[in-house]
């Protein structure tokens, strides 16, 4: 009797056909000699199988956009520090063009861009130890530098868990607020047409809007900010519910508080795409508490409507929310 | 017969996320003589070869299941009869019906696991997966991107595929239920050191 050929071998025979495979067409001889290999022991159809499969899923890596770098997923224990990246990105930059002088590129660092598409909460590990979670079709720009930590907020909603490093300040753009923090907690929301609300879970936050006077926010604060100075500064109090509330899409959640229906409808439309709760016009102003699924406006107009009486209709789409006949 | 691309889809969608919990149901009985690659393999071949799977409402139990015959198959087979694996088998069906882990919440996992994955390659097998995954290049037009020869390219592919095999379908969230632990316990510092005695078992 043959010596059983173990598991390992043949996942490695089934990982060459597949990634052969994934070249180019098989010719008609190869197509021959995988058939039989494969005919030989029912593990290697199966080992095959899931070498194709891998392949297949990996197709997803695809979102995470041109902008992935694995030294972002490489980090291991949480310990601030400089990392080989940015190490190489600065002694690159100084090895490229020594002669124009390390400190002007050491104040001009390359720019990371990251995006969140809808629907998705992502978490990135940035090397000096902070973490930022984007929220749903979100976009930031990093850069750092030997002088400052800058990250600028495009768009959508970011919370920051901001590493002390007392010799380089953390500061958050969202149009002309600038926000600056050190070992703090805080998250950022700019959305068209809305004024940027910023609130503090821990910690101090400077918030200076274009060249306007310095505001300090501390812990369990809001504010809202509009790029019109002529608008001026709402800042208030808010409890841990709120802040909690606030921050629940960490979980995939959605959290309201006596929000109003078509406020709610626009929460999940961030999620879901546009248009995805249609509110009719006579319930907008309905208020509805509760903490829903953020991906299931199903469930919540299920539940709006049960609780209110009323009635859920699909077209296309679209979920609508109406009255009883 | 090679399985057509449906299924690959299926089996990466449906079943993949699922391997890690069946390795550690399977890892947790000490059965003599058997092992749990084989095992696997087998399964993979058993779901590969249906000619439908549109009547499988729910594929991790499906998976489990499979596997557990195979198992029984084995154990018949070899006959050697585990204590452990018998008195253990009727937690099987409870164990992979229990709550499956939040598909929600594994969808959004899942990005960030590949990039983990991808992450840990060895450098040279990691540029050309994100070549080819990430930026969507063909083995062609990575083998012109990177300077390589296209048998390289392919080389880079079989080798990393057996590496993400490894990394994606190792139980990697300890041995609590379904927690989130999964995603610390990716934060140990344990990034190529596994890599190469995988195979080897």
């Amino acid at each position: 009797m043959t010596t059983r050929e173990t598991s390992a071998e043949i996942e490695e025979a089934a990982s060459a056909w597949a990634a052969r495979i994934d070249r180019a067409m098989l010719e008609p001889g190869e197509q021959a000699a995988l058939e039989s290999w494969l005919a030989g022991d029912m593990r290697r159809l199966g080992a095959f199988a899931r070498a194709q499969a891998m392949m297949v899923r990996l197709d997803s890596a695809q979102a995470l956009g041109p902008s992935y770098d694995p030294e972002d997923f490489r980090e291991a224990a949480p310990v601030p520090a400089p990392t080989r990246r940015r190490f190489l990105q600065i002694g690159g930059a100084v090895a490229a063009c020594g002669a124009l002088g390390a400190g002007f590129l050491l104040s001009r660092p390359a720019a990371l861009d990251y995006a969140s598409r809808t629907g998705q909460v992502r978490r990135l590990a940035l090397a000096d130890g902070t973490v930022i979670h984007l929220n749903s079709a979100s976009a930031i720009e990093v850069r750092f530098s030997d002088k400052a930590r800058m990250v600028l907020l495009k768009a959508g909603e970011a919370l920051f868990e901001v590493a002390q490093d007392t010799g380089r300040p953390f500061i958050v753009m969202a149009g002309k607020t600038s926000l600056r923090a050190l070992d703090t907690v805080f998250s950022v929301r700019r959305q068209m047409g809305a004024a940027v609300r910023v609130m503090v879970q821990k910690g101090t936050v400077e918030l200076r809007r274009g060249e306007g006077p310095m505001l300090d926010l501390h812990a369990n604060m809001l504010a809202q900010v509009d790029d019109d100075q002529a608008v001026p500064l709402r800042v208030e109090g808010v409890d841990h519910a709120d802040v909690d509330s606030g921050l629940s899409w960490l979980e995939g959640n959605l959290t309201f508080r006596a929000a109003r229906l078509d406020d709610a409808a626009d929460e999940f439309a961030r999620y879901n795409g546009a248009d995805v709760l249609q509110i009719d016009p006579s319930l907008r102003a309905h208020r509805i508490s509760g903490a829903f699924a953020a991906k299931d406006p199903e469930g919540f107009a299920r539940a709006v409507a049960m609780s209110y009486g009323l009635r859920v209709e699909h077209e296309g789409g679209a979920i609508r929310i109406l009255p009883l006949p | 017969m090679t399985p057509p691309l449906e299924r690959a889809q299926w089996l990466a969608r449906m079943i993949c996320p699922h391997e890690p919990a069946l390795r550690r149901w399977l890892g947790r009985r000490t059965l003599i003589g058997l092992d749990i690659d084989d095992i696997v393999q087998e399964a993979y071949a058993r779901l590969a070869v249906l000619p439908e799977v549109d009547h499988i409402h729910n594929p991790r139990a499906y998976f489990f299941r499979t596997a557990f015959t195979i198992l029984v198959n084995e154990v018949r087979r070899a006959q050697i009869v585990p204590i452990d694996a018998v008195a253990q088998l009727d937690r099987l069906e409870v164990e992979s019906m229990a709550p499956t882990p939040d598909m929600e919440a594994e969808g959004r996992q899942e990005l960030r696991l590949l990039a983990e994955a991808i992450a840990q390659l060895p450098p040279r097998c990691r540029e050309v997966f994100i070549a080819r995954k990430v930026h969507g290049l063909s083995q062609r037009e990575t083998a012109a991107q990177l300077g390589m020869a296209e048998s390289t390219v392919e080389k880079h592919i079989a080798a990393g595929l057996r590496h993400l095999a490894a990394f994606l379908g190792e139980d990697r969230r300890g041995t609590g239920g379904n927690d989130p632990a999964r995603t610390s316990s990716l934060h140990q510092p344990e990034t190529e050191t596994h890599d190469d005695t995988r195979n080897e078992r």
